[in-house]
């Protein structure tokens, strides 16, 4: 199979398989092909062509105009997938809650290092423990190892309950040394009332014998 | 092929702007099987669906970016051709383990269902012989043979200029005539 020399009819034999060319040119080439047998048989290549690549994978046209009547619906961008929102997508969300999370991370730590003073002023026997993310905002949960950066604050800051004995607790009991065990029973033991992180007031009311089970 | 009976893409597109949503069917009727087509070309056989979906979705939710400079068609084209080399790109770097078809070697696999219903002889033959051209070569191909794009949508689809993609189309009918011949 040879080519045949003009090349401006060979460009066009595609668009004359497809019914593409206006009246004009497509007597043009209909009138080339009844004299070349290159370009007619180059012609029944490309309708072969055709017929080879024309089959299509089937595909849900209902589901694709629900997916894209969602965009509508929804006032703005669909997911593409058709399911769980893509990642760039999440980002803002994802960028919010992280600012929610440090501000009330920032937040509470700053209200927990108000209650403080009773730490820093706190005998030399007061209980250290690492930080926890959120610190709690209980009379009995004050201080930690690192005080941040305000100490000046704390120093100034009013304390609004008073601090339980100078008590500091807010890491694991295992960090204890038996000594520091011994003392925080001891104040322990000098604390009236309920503890506000108590959920049931069983222990502390009638012991292990009384309300458990 | 519009008339009275056949509105213009750019008409359904401003029928769906207004909220007739029988409008995207439409457009997804008329629209999705060529893109199937040309995502199928380009060796993406397992999620042909879901690249359409994609497609589609991509288009409408960026319809005011669309300046109208090309055809819709054009346009959907060039979408599904990004997303399969994205995805194409996602299986080489290992985020994505899909079983692509990557148009690099000319390998024929033989669990491809478009190759294997192919029945006609000369059919498989030509099936064969677009395995071996380059990948710019099969898609300006299947572009200009099964869809009949024009030289200057081939051009804008695949990011290059008419002449070149007119070389692409002549090298690749070359090649498959010798292999044809031989």
């Amino acid at each position: 199979m040879t080519d045949c020399p003009r090349a401006e009819i060979r460009d066009l034999l595609p668009d004359y398989a497809h019914g593409n060319l206006d009246a004009e040119l497509r007597d043009e080439v209909k009138r080339h092909l009844d004299q070349c047998a290159e370009c007619a048989a180059e012609l029944a290549l490309l309708q072969s062509a055709r017929a080879a690549l024309s089959r299509a994978p089937a595909v849900d046209v209902a589901r694709i105009s629900g997916a894209v009547n969602a965009i509508r619906r929804g006032g703005g961008r669909a997911d593409p997938a058709g399911g769980a929102p893509s990642r760039w997508r999440a980002m803002p969300m994802r960028i919010a809650a992280t600012i929610a999370l440090v501000v009330l991370g920032g937040g509470a730590l700053y209200l927990g290092t108000r209650h403080a003073p009773a730490t820093s002023a706190s005998p030399s026997g007061s209980v250290a423990s690492e930080p926890s993310v959120v610190p709690r905002l209980d009379p009995m949960v004050v201080g930690a190892r690192r005080p941040i950066d305000s100490r000046s604050a704390m120093a100034s800051a009013p304390a609004t309950r008073a601090p339980a004995a100078g008590i500091t607790f807010g890491g694991g009991v295992s960090d204890l040394t038996d000594s520091d065990i011994e003392r925080l029973i001891g104040e322990l033991g000098k604390v009236n009332g309920v503890l506000a992180t108590e959920p049931e007031p069983w222990l502390s009311a009638g012991g292990l014998g009384r309300g458990s089970r | 092929m519009t008339g009275a009976e056949d509105p213009t893409d750019a008409a359904l597109v401003a029928r769906w702007q207004s909220g007739d949503e029988r409008a995207a069917t439409l457009l997804v009727q008329r629209h999705a099987e060529p893109i199937a087509r040309f995502v199928a070309s380009l060796g993406e056989h397992n999620d042909v669906d879901e690249v359409v979906q994609d497609t589609f979705v991509r288009a409408f939710s960026s319809l005011d970016g669309f300046r109208g400079e090309s055809s819709l068609r054009t346009w959907l084209l060039t979408i599904a051709r990004n997303l399969v080399r994205d995805r194409i790109r996602a299986a080489r770097s290992g985020v994505q383990r899909r079983q692509i078809t990557v148009e690099e070697d000319h390998a024929v696999t033989d669990a491809d269902p478009l190759e294997t219903a192919l029945a006609d002889e000369t059919e498989q033959r030509l099936r064969t012989a677009m395995t071996r051209l380059s990948p710019m070569q099969r898609e300006v191909f299947q572009l200009r043979v099964a869809e009949g794009t024009s030289y200057k949508d081939i051009a804008e689809i695949v990011g290059s200029t008419e002449g070149a993609a007119r070389v692409h189309y002549h090298n690749a009918m070359r090649s498959i005539k010798e292999f044809l011949n031989d």
